[in-house]
């Protein structure tokens, strides 16, 4: 409703709301993002597991490309009897455990009467013997089994986090700077600027993806700062981003266009706001909705891409893995070994979920309509 | 009386909304008669549209009416949908207010008419092509059977409606329900399409149910008034006793609101002070002989050529300290690109504007300019859209102050906020709320806040009152002659509506196609207005006062703006020099001096 116009004794009440304190979208978008329960626990699972992918070293007694050669392709610990993985009887009654059971070189308890006799109590040891630290049945369980190869698949999916956490959150801000940037601008001064730079889009869009890293992994093959295996982990963000900012530039270029037309933008003018404070104050905010929608559905896709590079080896290179190889290894050995997809699969799923709702909180949140 | 053709009776309308149950309509009772005019005023979101809407069916998904609504005898409420249809198309019609989106866009306008007509009355092709050509003409479509060929985006807006109209009575309805049928339409326009419908009526003997927030039109057109609030009738009578003797305090308000051409100065508003000593004031800005032409895309050749749409063609004013000039014309006149002019918003532009007698704002560019900007503010027509739907208002507000003046501290910024939200009536606690939870008069405040924080010098109102109901548009207008006595800043108040123009300023400007054909004193324009055109834009608003409205004789505009493409349309009013070749460069027409201060375009003698 309207306030009448004689409202000199409406002001003096009005001297006593004189407290309230300016508040600006983002404050009110933080508030209401605290809000959204379904954000607020996806953001806290994903610092869960962001932490145990830094912690992941100290987090388990196996390195992430220590084969265990007594326990190859072997089932989750808590699922079987770790004791009795040599015994035929039990094998015959489980034949996961049989699985990894065949490959058995020495059994917990031998391990333990080798190192008593080698390095126990009142045992010298002999020459070229190292004693290391006593065997404890620890060291023999895998908490999420191992691999076809006797790797430690919790660990290795904690490392997998590592690289494909960093793969897709790095490539889509990579990818989300250089699109909005890009779009903003082309989309706000427009004309002939315009159409230069979203041909040059165009241009890019027509190159295969596949065809364009395969160019780019191929050409720095043979420059040595590029065969160290961190800068070449670099490059796949390089690669990856340089084509996902494409799609990015064009939505926002298109959102920025119907913006830049709005009365609002032109107040802005009017009031001698320069150029980049309008792009920054009013138009970023408004394409915002659209922009972490397409973030949400980036992600997902850039760890799968990551994955596809890994297998054509083009991405990174063994013992070094990420969630994207270590489903498709699963997948291969998914009748015999299931744990071996279903865990990076779990994983990878949650991840996706929890950016989906802070996705969709983060875009409510920033909707002043929505309350 | 005669057997009503429509029966309303205890008339209920619920909508089913995420918030709620809204009683949209609650209980109407009225009748209308055969060949009577019954208008329905009130303010937007009154119902008065939804009313209707229920009466013939057309109510959205999540709405629901109860009650009864009699068609000739026929209950219509609960009529199923075969029945609705019939009567929809041929009996009881609908005009809509937006011509453009009521018509197909790919269909021509001749098959439009035609499908109704072979839908609903049963006959053949070639008769009905036949009697959609007399529809066209009796609506007085110019060279009708071309038009018939056309498609609806290449006729005016007028022409549309006047489209739309044919298309409503095709089929001899004995009522047509009218929604705001001429609110999108230019004055002069508005004045042929009313004719139109007036016309109708007496030959056709068709009912008219007319919708409208325009005092003036109901005065012009109607027998009996229903006033709408809040879904309720507060008063309903012969429209004589509505305009002379209101007697509910609404109906009062709604009448005291109204702007009225022929007194500009209303008891009970803020009166506006004579500028004195006009000569010897300071002149705030010269504009000098401005231009503003678009170069548009026409087909031909490989590339298509260009033309240049002359939007603005050589306007030059003085506009002195403390003064309001009001500037009228017609959509398209090339009001608001001569505002975005002054204000170097647009390009390309040629002239001069001189700022206090030193500066040509046209020479000056970047930062030089950005600086300046803080001595001329705009306020827009559509208040929503020249809100950041983002930023909270109290930000909106501070904006160009804190671009003017960045050195302030962040506990000054929100003091003068506050303290100019106070003044436009705006409470200050409201700072952090948006502006979609405000009505349309609230965020037109906010805009004048933000206009006015920085102390400007000029203040350009563009269409600021437009999109605003009655009260509203008083209130914004009272408003803004308050502030302009507290700061006295000068301002250019564009609008299309002459008597809200008349209300405010000290001399009216009437551009016509991107040239003035008129400028004068705010009474000598009235009392005495010399130019054909000034005078058939006077004649077309039409005055809330029935009585007078009836004896009024009406000085005609015929036809639609021409377009300003056309190098001819410069000289509608100077035929007489008129070279008959759109391209061909043209004389124009200068302005002269008829009196003191008093300037009129040449023209050929009426």
């Amino acid at each position: 409703m309207a306030l009448p116009l004689s409202q000199d004794a409406k002001l003096e009440a009005m001297t006593a709301a004189q407290e309230v304190k300016g508040r600006s979208l983002w404050q009110d978008a933080r508030r209401r993002l605290f809000r959204n329960k379904a954000a607020v626990v996806s953001m806290i699972i994903l610092s869960i597991i962001v932490a145990l992918a830094i912690l992941a070293p100290s987090l388990s007694r196996h390195a992430y490309d220590a084969q265990d050669y007594n326990q190859v392709g072997c089932p989750p610990s808590w699922a079987i009897d770790m004791t009795k993985l040599d015994d035929l009887d039990y094998a015959d009654a489980n034949p996961e455990a049989a699985i990894c059971g065949q490959g058995i070189v020495m059994s917990f308890e031998t391990a333990l009467a080798d190192w008593e006799l080698a390095c126990g109590e009142g045992a010298s040891p002999g020459d070229g013997v190292v004693c290391g630290a006593k065997p404890t049945i620890d060291d023999f369980k895998h908490f999420l089994g191992t691999d076809a190869v006797g790797r430690d698949l919790w660990v290795r999916i904690l490392y997998g986090a590592r690289v494909s956490l960093s793969v897709g959150v790095v490539a889509t801000v990579v990818a989300l700077f250089i699109g909005v940037l890009y779009g903003a601008t082309a989309g706000y001064i427009g004309g002939r600027v315009d159409s230069v730079m979203m041909r040059f889009v165009d241009i890019m869009y027509a190159l295969p993806f596949i065809f364009f890293v395969i160019i780019l992994m191929t050409v720095t093959a043979d420059i040595p700062f590029f065969k160290d295996p961190f800068n070449r982990f670099i490059l796949i963000f390089a690669a990856i981003g340089a084509v996902e900012w494409l799609t990015m530039a064009r939505i926002v270029r298109g959102q920025t266009l119907s913006i830049r037309r709005k009365e609002f933008v032109e107040a802005a003018v009017a009031a001698g706001v320069s150029n980049r404070a309008i792009i920054v104050r009013h138009v970023i905010p408004n394409v915002i909705g659209p922009v972490i929608v397409f973030v949400t559905l980036t992600i997902p896709s850039i760890i799968l891409a990551e994955s596809f590079l890994s297998f054509l080896g083009l991405g990174v290179q063994e013992p070094m893995t990420s969630w994207g190889v270590l489903i498709s290894e699963g997948a291969n050995e998914m009748e015999t070994k299931p744990w071996m997809l279903i865990f990076p699969a779990l994983m990878m799923a949650v991840t996706l979920f929890c950016f989906n709702f802070i996705g969709d909180g983060l875009r409510d949140a920033l909707d002043p309509k929505d309350r | 009386m005669p057997e009503p053709i429509l029966q309303i009776q205890d008339l209920n309308v619920r909508f089913k909304t995420p918030d709620g149950i809204v009683h949209a309509v609650k209980g109407a009772t009225f009748d209308i008669a055969k060949g009577e005019v019954v208008g329905v005023v009130g303010e937007s979101g009154s119902g008065k549209s939804q009313m209707f809407m229920a009466a013939v069916g057309l109510l959205s998904g999540n709405g629901e009416a109860t009650g009864s609504v009699k068609f000739k005898g026929q209950e219509l409420i609960g009529a199923p949908q075969k029945l609705l249809r019939t009567i929809r198309g041929s009996k009881a019609s609908v005009i809509f207010q937006d011509p453009l989106t009521s018509l197909t866009p790919h269909m021509k306008v001749g098959q439009q008419i035609v499908e109704i007509l072979t839908t609903h009355k049963n006959i053949g092709q070639a008769d009905a092509e036949r009697r959609a050509l007399d529809m066209l003409e009796l609506v007085r479509i110019p060279e009708a059977k071309r038009r018939m060929q056309q498609y609806p985006h290449e006729l005016s807006g007028g022409m549309r409606q006047r489209v739309m109209i044919a298309m409503a009575t095709a089929c001899d309805p004995d009522l047509l329900i009218a929604d705001e049928p001429t609110t999108a339409l230019d004055v002069t326009v508005q004045a042929q399409v009313l004719e139109i419908m007036r016309d109708l009526t007496r030959e056709l003997g068709t009912a008219i149910a007319l919708i409208s927030h325009d005092m003036g039109v109901i005065a012009s057109m109607c027998d009996r008034v229903q006033v709408m609030r809040y879904g309720e009738f507060v008063e309903a009578g012969p429209v004589d006793d509505i305009f002379y003797a209101p007697r509910h305090d609404y109906t009062r308000m709604l009448l005291d609101a109204v702007p009225r051409l022929d007194q500009p100065d209303k008891p009970g508003h803020p009166v506006l002070p004579p500028i004195e000593n006009w000569w010897e004031r300071e002149t705030l800005i010269d504009v000098q002989d401005v231009k503003v032409h678009f170069p548009i895309r026409m087909s031909g050749g490989l590339f298509g050529k260009t033309k240049p749409l002359k939007a603005v063609n050589g306007v030059s004013f003085e506009l002195k300290k403390g003064e309001t000039l009001g500037i009228v014309g017609e959509s398209g006149c090339g009001k608001s690109t001569l505002a975005r002019a002054v204000l170097q918003l647009v390009e390309p532009r040629q002239g001069a504007v001189v700022w206090l007698g030193k500066k040509d704002l046209m020479k000056t560019r970047g930062n030089e300019l950005r600086k300046m900007r803080r001595e001329f503010q705009i306020v827009f027509q559509d208040p929503l859209a020249s809100l950041d739907p983002r930023m909270p208002i109290g930000k909106s507000i501070a904006e160009p102050l804190i671009t003017q003046e960045p050195h302030l501290a962040a506990s000054e910024v929100r003091d003068r906020v506050k303290d100019m939200m106070k003044r436009v009536g705006l409470d200050p606690a409201w700072i952090n709320r948006y502006p979609h939870e405000f009505s349309g008069g609230q965020n037109q405040r906010v805009g004048i806040a933000r206009a006015m924080i920085v102390r400007p010098q000029l203040v350009i109102c563009d269409e600021a009152v437009s999109a605003l109901d009655v009260s509203i548009q008083r209130q914004i207008v009272d408003l803004l002659m308050k502030l302009q006595a507290e700061f006295g800043m000068s301002m250019m108040f564009i609008s299309h509506d002459l008597s809200v123009v008349r209300q405010i300023s000290h001399r009216i400007m009437v551009l016509y196609l991107g040239r003035i054909v008129e400028l004068a004193d705010r009474e000598e324009i009235y009392e005495n207005p010399l130019h054909p055109y000034t005078r058939g834009l006077i004649s077309a608003v039409p005055l809330p006062d029935p009585k007078l409205e009836r004896s009024r004789t009406r000085i005609k505009l015929h036809g639609d703006l021409p377009s300003p493409l056309d190098s001819r349309a410069a000289l509608t009013f100077l035929k007489s020099k008129v070279i008959d070749d759109p391209d061909a460069e043209q004389y124009v027409p200068q302005l002269v001096e008829a009196m003191p201060g008093h300037f009129v375009a040449e023209h050929d003698p009426v």
